[in-house]
């Protein structure tokens, strides 16, 4: 709650002192007065001391009319003087009944960015003015920051602002400007709406909604907040329920398993949780306290008979030992002789599937080209006739035909006068040794052991 | 059965056939050769882009060839064999007169003739031979360009 206690306006020029002070009342209070005496003026210095002149709108002058700012007469006759000096003051008290006054300068040396305050009632029973404090508005920071006057405001009007959302996906309290044009009306285009417009410039979404949801303390926002709260809750507590079962889950994994624990917290395990450490025992799941027992019965059991003394048992478990450890030496050789043998047969394995594979390949490649002899001459007189294109000779059929070492002699002899020819002769072979042209290669002292496989010899890149 | 019962014997030679690894015959690789240049553009290609096509499938490794280009991995190296054989295949191809010495981005390239353009779609009308080698070669012809060529042989980008 605000509550108005006394407005104060003064407007000095160089000759004399203009001015008004309007005590107010608590309860409705009228103000009535000719046109043109400065009713509107009074209602304006209002928002001007609260510095809330930008709810208005977004601009940054006075919203003051010039009698305050620039000139005034007492008269309509009058010549105008120059206002040197303006203020306003204004007192306002609390629902807890704390009084402040505030007082901004319109003209003046200070900045009109200052608002000064005093605790008590000073401007309203002249008594004299406490302690000053200064705040600030119209700067960023006057809604949040210590020394912004709408922070103190909103704190000496004990409004728990609300964070609001705003268009660019930011947050921001809803700004005291966002409030203000609910409590203030100012008639000056008929009645055909009362509710003044909110400034958009704030940039809060759904800013009306906002508002009227604060000033009628509707409970949605609340809701909203209790609900989000609710939520974080028990996202925390699933949180930590999924934590406690992970840590008990893998503390029964060491010994056995535990049952019973849902992995969400449900109501039924609240009212009666039915918590079962299960161990693996002789073969089956059982459950601890039944383990438990047949152990204790054991331990009961064995307590009682008699144990067999160490001389009476020595030779039989040393008979024993000696026996086992010829058995496994024995085992022992027969492993290691099998990984051996096993190991040359995997090896034998792959070099047999490896040349599977190849002989596969080759053979495609073979029925392929068995294929293409479909083609007949369309693929040259080379591939379906062997022969040479170029020499029209016969060709092998094959594109480097193995030379046989006699052949490769009968080279070697022929071109011996070469010192290079031990290094090409091998590529020679394959090309020049098998033209039948070559006398030397057929009629020489090897010729005869020719396998016959004829080939041209010439280059056909020629 | 000793040497001396051998000596006494009679005995005669026959000619057995020899075996031809497929991919040495000549109808085989010059009908690879055909798709190659087939499947490249305007039928041309260059001697190394073809060399290079035929040792990604000889020895298997169209992948990895695909992998480099397709530049994801540039650090992956290709080592190309060269191939005496398919020298000599090439040598039968324009002996033949199925294509024609040309040149291609300043390398020395092959250029299919009429013929060998009706050999190279006779080549794609045999349905049932050559189908993975064919379908090989016409992805790979078509990745690889002459500067991709280039970069695979390891030559030095011109500014």
């Amino acid at each position: 709650m605000i509550q108005l206690r006394h407005l104060r306006l003064r407007s000095f020029t160089a000759t004399r002192a203009f001015g008004a002070d309007i005590p107010f009342e608590a309860g409705l209070n009228v103000v009535q007065a000719p046109n043109t005496s400065g009713k509107s003026t009074c209602l304006q210095a209002i928002i001007y001391a609260l510095g809330l002149e930008r709810s208005l709108g977004p601009q940054l002058t006075v919203p003051l009319p010039y009698a305050m700012r620039e000139q005034i007469h007492q008269f309509k006759e009058d010549p105008y003087d120059l206002v040197l000096q303006s203020y306003v003051e204004l007192e306002i008290a609390n629902a807890q009944g704390e009084i402040v006054v505030l007082h901004r300068d319109v003209v003046g040396d200070k900045s009109t960015k200052l608002i000064q305050t005093w605790n008590g009632p000073s401007l309203s029973s002249e008594i004299p003015r406490g302690e000053q404090r200064d705040y600030f508005v119209l700067d960023g920071g006057s809604a949040t920051n210590e020394s912004g006057f709408h922070a103190f405001l909103a704190q000496f009007l004990d409004w728990d602002l609300p964070i609001v959302a705003r268009y660019d996906g930011t947050e921001c309290p809803l700004y005291l400007e966002a409030i203000f044009p609910m409590l203030f009306v100012e008639q000056k285009r008929g009645w055909s709406s009362i509710q003044g417009p909110f400034p958009t410039f704030l940039r809060i979404q759904d800013v009306a909604r906002r508002v009227m949801e604060f000033l009628l303390d509707l409970e949605t926002a609340k809701n909203r907040r209790r609900r989000a709260e609710l939520r974080a809750a028990i996202s925390e507590l699933l949180g930590r329920w999924s934590d406690r079962r992970k840590g008990m889950e893998e503390a029964a994994a060491r010994v056995g398993r535990i049952r019973g624990l849902a992995l969400q917290p449900s109501a039924e395990f609240a009212a009666a949780p039915t918590l079962d450490l299960q161990l693996y025992y002789q073969g089956e799941w059982t459950r601890l306290a039944d383990v438990l027992q047949i152990a204790t019965g054991r331990v009961a059991e064995l307590e009682a008979s008699q144990v067999e003394t160490v001389e009476q048992a020595a030779p039989d478990i040393q008979a024993r030992v000696t026996d086992l450890r010829s058995q496994l030496d024995a085992l022992s050789a027969i492993l290691e002789a099998v990984r051996g043998e096993y190991g040359a047969e995997t090896q034998d394995n792959a070099a047999l599937e490896e040349r599977v594979a190849a002989l596969e390949t080759d053979l495609k490649r073979n029925q392929d080209a068995q294929k293409l002899q479909r083609l007949g001459s369309e693929l040259g007189r080379a591939a379906s006739e062997h022969v040479c294109p170029t020499c029209h000779q016969g060709v092998s059929n094959e594109l480097l035909p193995t030379v046989d070492s006699v052949e490769w002699h009968s080279m070697r002899t022929s071109r011996s006068s070469n010192p290079s020819s031990n290094f090409i002769a091998p590529l020679c072979s394959t090309r020049a040794s098998d033209c039948r042209r070559s006398p030397r290669a057929i009629g020489g002292p090897n010729g005869i052991f020719r396998t016959g496989s004829s080939n041209c010899g010439c280059f056909v890149r020629n | 059965m000793t040497e001396i019962d051998l000596a006494n014997r009679r005995f005669s030679f026959r000619r057995r056939p020899v075996p031809v690894p497929g991919d040495l015959r000549i109808a085989w690789r010059v009908a690879l050769i055909m798709a190659m240049l087939g499947s490249s553009r305007a039928n041309r290609a260059s001697l190394a882009k073809l060399h290079i096509i035929n040792d990604a499938i000889r020895s298997g490794q169209q992948d990895k060839l695909k992998t480099i280009l397709s530049g994801t991995h540039a650090a992956v190296p290709w080592n190309l064999r060269v191939e005496p054989a398919f020298a000599r295949a090439v040598d039968f191809v324009v002996g033949e007169k199925l294509a024609i010495w040309t040149k291609a981005t300043g390398r020395a390239a092959l250029q299919l003739t009429k013929t060998g353009v009706d050999a190279a779609a006779a080549v794609v009308g045999v349905e049932d031979a050559l189908v993975e080698e064919r379908a090989a070669v016409a992805e790979l012809a078509k990745l690889i360009t002459e500067t991709g060529v280039g970069a695979l042989l390891g030559e030095k980008v011109r500014a």
